[in-house]
């Protein structure tokens, strides 16, 4: 059993109707996610990454079904989750959880923090009474807060306190995975550094398994065994962290390799800057669909949509990559 | 480490919202003003036997339409009766009705409201749709036509107006829930296992809580309002309890050779009024986060 990947998604997609008319009749579609395809192992750290719009927290909702895919199929530990009827998806929620993104928007201002953590092992009945408010301070310290902060509410918190409530909160269940989006995107540089660290601290400490969604490779590189790269709904590249890092393939890949930010005066930067915007997912472009932007392109690029293989020990879609 | 312990003490800490709470809630000049005056009207309404000084419902005939004098301050009206008993009885009456019916209006138009707002689709189609078309008639018309139906009677005047003013509350909390439910921490309880009524009930609505209050302050008087106008048409009230619509009512053949038996519950109705206005309205900004 335990040979299999915790979680398997196969051909995911998601599509926004755009309803227009009078009536309302969907004219057409977003292709948020349009046929992703990755696997995570148990206690594996997934990195996904991309820029704002490609669909990857988009991707992290539909494997919780926080989000319903419209179409493809998610196994996590040898089930459908997709096919979860409500009984199954509640117990589904024990073993898989999120942390978001804002930590000012995702802790309910009116509960005190205690009530916040505790809730989820009242809905699915993990302690009762002194137990569940010993596990409370036993979370609150796992995080790093000071237990005597359980009667508080959120509004009296700084921003990366905030997200280790919400870390904690996902922690409560005992979760096997969690959906980190951009956990650390709207934090201080020097508090991100403090919430990846405790990241990796917990997963050692109980095993997690993390698929961790950043729009940068910076934050992604450290904590990540692998790492696939979207753009516009689809996945570009995947490959181990190191290699990735070290030998991008894609060309998109590299552009975003480029764009990491030297933490050294007077270095010096082949910076790649692509040119125009990112198509319009409604109506994305024919053939790869990188090719409008990509400084590589060639004739068939245009035409004819590249497959996403396996090549050596990583996977691609690249035409120019043999 | 005790030291620490004595400072986080929970006690101090809980106590902090309302305190905050209070100190705005003072600031507020027409809050204060409104609770002073709703304070005054309810105290008159509770000890309304020991203040007035006659039983509002002894009639003595040849006492009538007396003006005001040292024994009637206010009067008595066609049939003898002391107007200040009455309007004092008569507190008790519109207090009521005010309160009751916005009870029943605002448990049905936040249930119906918030499954709207939470649901949508379809769902929000039907209820908002038969709440517009209930809010495309006048209220009071479509009190009494209710009132038609159910008879007269002071419960029917408070399930008449109820029931006239849900479509007002379902908006309110309609609105809220939609622009509530999309924020982040909404998904994040989904996310922990909460399920839909758990949801909206204690995830959503204590976020929408605020306008809620106001609008529910502000109902009162407009019930009072509505309660007063269907007792002048003879359908709510019904004489001789001392209403001030129907006393409006009865003393409006009478209003120009003794126009203080209309003057006087026309005031008390106007004083309500403006008592449960200006608490709604400085509620509004008490309550408000965005003013502080």
């Amino acid at each position: 059993m335990s040979a299999q990947p915790l979680l398997t998604v196969k051909d995911l997609r998601k599509h926004f109707p755009i309803r227009g008319g009078l009536f309302g009749r969907p004219v057409g579609s977003v292709k948020a996610v349009d046929g992703v395809s990755f696997s995570i192992e148990r206690g594996e750290t997934l990195g996904l990454v991309g820029e704002s719009g490609c669909g990857k927290s988009t991707t992290g909702m539909m494997v919780l079904r926080l989000l319903e895919a419209s179409g493809g199929e998610i196994w996590f530990d040898g089930q459908d989750v997709t096919k979860y009827n409500k009984r199954e998806l509640r117990q589904f929620r024990r073993h898989a959880q999120i942390i978001f993104q804002d930590p000012y928007a995702s802790l309910n201002p009116r509960m005190a923090v205690g009530d916040i953590i505790a809730e989820p092992m009242m809905l699915h009945n993990l302690a009762k009474g002194a137990e569940r408010t010993k596990r409370v301070a036993e979370l609150m310290q796992m995080v790093g807060l000071n237990k005597y902060y359980a009667d508080r509410y959120p509004h009296e918190f700084s921003g990366g306190q905030r997200q280790r409530i919400g870390i904690a909160r996902a922690l409560a269940v005992q979760p096997k995975l969690i959906v980190c989006d951009e956990p650390v995107s709207a934090l201080d540089v020097s508090i991100q550094s403090q919430i990846l660290n405790l990241l990796v601290e917990l997963q050692e400490q109980m095993g997690l398994t993390y698929l961790f969604i950043a729009h940068g490779l910076n934050v992604v590189k450290h904590i990540s065994d692998r790492i696939g790269v979207m753009y516009l709904g689809k996945m570009v590249e995947m490959a181990d962290g190191d290699e990735l890092i070290t030998n991008p393939l894609h060309p998109y890949t590299k552009t975003l390799l480029s764009a990491i930010p030297i933490p050294k005066p007077g270095a010096v930067k082949n910076r790649i800057i692509l040119q125009g915007d990112v198509p319009s997912p409604a109506n994305p472009p024919s053939g790869c669909r990188f090719h409008t932007r990509c400084p590589q392109c060639q004739e068939v690029c245009k035409v004819e949509e590249p497959e996403f293989r396996k090549i050596g020990s990583r996977f691609i879609a690249c035409h120019l990559v043999e | 480490m005790t030291n620490m312990d004595a400072v986080h003490a929970p006690e101090v800490v809980g106590n902090k919202r309302l305190s905050e709470f209070l100190a705005r809630f003072v600031k507020s000049k027409s809050a204060v003003i409104g609770l002073i005056l709703l304070a005054v009207l309810v105290l008159s309404a509770i000890f309304a036997p020991v203040l007035a000084p006659y039983d509002p419902y002894d009639s003595n005939l040849p006492n009538s339409l007396q003006g005001i004098s040292s024994s009637h301050i206010m009067g008595t009206d066609e049939l003898g009766r002391d107007i200040f008993s009455r309007i004092l009885y008569g507190a008790r009456i519109s207090l009521l009705v005010g309160v009751e019916s916005v009870f029943l209006a605002l448990l049905c138009g936040v249930i119906l409201g918030a499954t709207a707002g939470y649901y949508g689709g379809k769902t929000d189609t039907i209820i908002m749709g038969f709440m517009d078309i209930m809010m495309s008639f006048p209220d009071i018309l479509l009190a009494i036509a209710f009132m038609t139906v159910l008879g007269r009677g002071m419960e029917k005047a408070v399930i008449a107006i109820g029931i006239v003013s849900i479509p007002q509350y379902a908006r309110i909390v309609r609105g809220s829930v939609l622009s509530v439910k999309e924020n982040v921490y909404v998904m994040a309880a989904k996310a922990v296992g909460n399920g839909d009524r758990r949801l909206i009930f204690v995830h959503i609505l204590p976020n929408v809580l605020a306008p809620i209050i106001v609008r529910a302050t502000i109902g009162v008087s407009v019930a009072i309002l509505d309660a007063a106008a269907l007792g002048f048409l003879g359908l709510g009230v019904q004489p001789p309890a001392a209403e001030w619509g129907t006393m409006l009512g009865s003393g409006r053949q009478t209003i120009f050779n003794a126009p203080h038996v209309v003057t006087f519950p026309g005031l008390a109705i106007t004083l309500t009024v403006m008592a449960f206005n200006l608490l709604g309205d400085g509620l509004r900004d008490v309550l408000d986060p965005r003013l502080k």
